[in-house]
């Protein structure tokens, strides 16, 4: 065994045993890819109370921990589906625990609200790029002032 | 005409700026409890003073009372304890204590150190219930009504003013409604 082989072994094992340490959990087994996914998924769904701009999967907080484990058992040990885990936390901690806020009256204007400013911003600009590209014939004044200022050796302002 | 036009990034300006001023006032990590209204989740943990029995809502049936989560690790806790002290002994406010994710030595040392202000404490070392309670920044503080429903949560240590505001006010009237 050449020395760069040890090496790479020597870093392999230090990375798999420090791997969960900081991750902080207990290693988590999985029966199949569904499970795993689903519980992936739930995680980086749900944010974390305490530090409530990152994931439970992300955070490192006490209760996201918790709250890992939580899922975990819902999903794995008891089988149960993502929305009776999502409903388990949202009875105890509310919606504000989903990144994705549900559908209901009081969070139509966050759901429509950006849709709603991108046509209304659309149209007031359609409207004012009309009226600028606007085209009509010069009034006779008009006119002769346009001639006046081709005709003129006058460079603009610099040249006075 | 034109002037009315002029107005108008004026107002959308003031709109904004009340709604962001609104915004200021609130602190995002009060976050409000979907539990309140609800009845108080049933639990029936190991007393911290005696493991062998056990203690939980049903004990407090009945009754207008105050469920306070506190630990010996949480510095909101410290700030909060005369208050409860004073709610406990010179209004007479039941209080039952949560201890969460704590050790019961240390746990005791700081009832038998700084005076004890409930009437008992379940101890909760894994934090079970206090998921079930939705706790997540300890100390929090419920005000329970006689039929057992969640009626108030304060999140953070209580002051002297929101006890004398809001929670003892509300335990007066929650305990004038179940006497008639």
């Amino acid at each position: 065994m050449t020395a760069a082989w040890r090496a790479i072994i020597a870093g392999a094992l230090a990375a798999a045993m420090t791997g969960p340490l900081i991750a902080g959990d207990s290693i988590r087994e999985f029966d199949n890819a569904a499970e795993e996914n689903r519980y992936r998924d739930l995680l980086g769904e749900l944010r974390c109370l305490v530090c409530q701009n990152q994931s439970l999967e992300s955070s490192d907080a006490e209760l996201a921990q918790d709250l890992r484990n939580e899922v975990y058992r819902l999903v794995v040990v008891e089988d149960r589906s993502r929305e009776e885990a999502i409903d388990f936390l949202t009875q105890r901690y509310g919606d504000f625990v989903l990144y994705r806020p549900p559908m209901q009256p009081s969070t139509w204007l966050l759901w429509f609200g950006p849709a709603i400013l991108l046509a209304l911003g659309g149209g007031v600009a359609t409207m004012i790029v009309r009226q600028r590209t606007e085209s009509r014939p010069l009034t006779a004044e008009e006119h002769k002032r346009a001639r006046h200022l081709l005709d003129s050796d006058d460079h603009g302002p610099e040249a006075r | 005409m034109l002037r009315a036009r002029y107005l108008i990034p004026l107002v959308l300006f003031l709109v904004i700026g009340v709604f962001l001023a609104i915004g200021l006032t609130k602190d995002p990590s009060r976050v409000p409890s979907p539990l309140i209204g609800k009845p108080v989740p049933d639990f029936e943990l190991p007393r911290l003073d005696a493991d062998a029995s056990r203690i939980g809502p049903d004990a407090m049936q009945g009754e207008v009372w105050l469920l306070n989560i506190w630990a010996t690790w949480c510095v909101g806790c410290r700030e909060e304890h005369h208050v409860l002290m004073e709610a406990a002994s010179r209004d007479g406010v039941r209080i039952l204590g949560l201890d969460y994710k704590d050790e019961r030595g240390a746990a005791l040392r700081w009832l038998a150190q700084r005076g004890d202000p409930y009437f008992a404490s379940a101890f909760d070392p894994e934090g079970r219930v206090g998921i079930d309670l939705g706790v997540y920044g300890v100390p929090e503080t419920y005000v329970i009504d006689a039929e057992g429903i969640i009626r108030h949560k304060t999140i953070g240590p209580v002051s002297m003013n929101d006890l004398k505001q809001e929670i003892l006010p509300l335990v007066r009237r929650l305990q004038k409604g179940s006497d008639s």
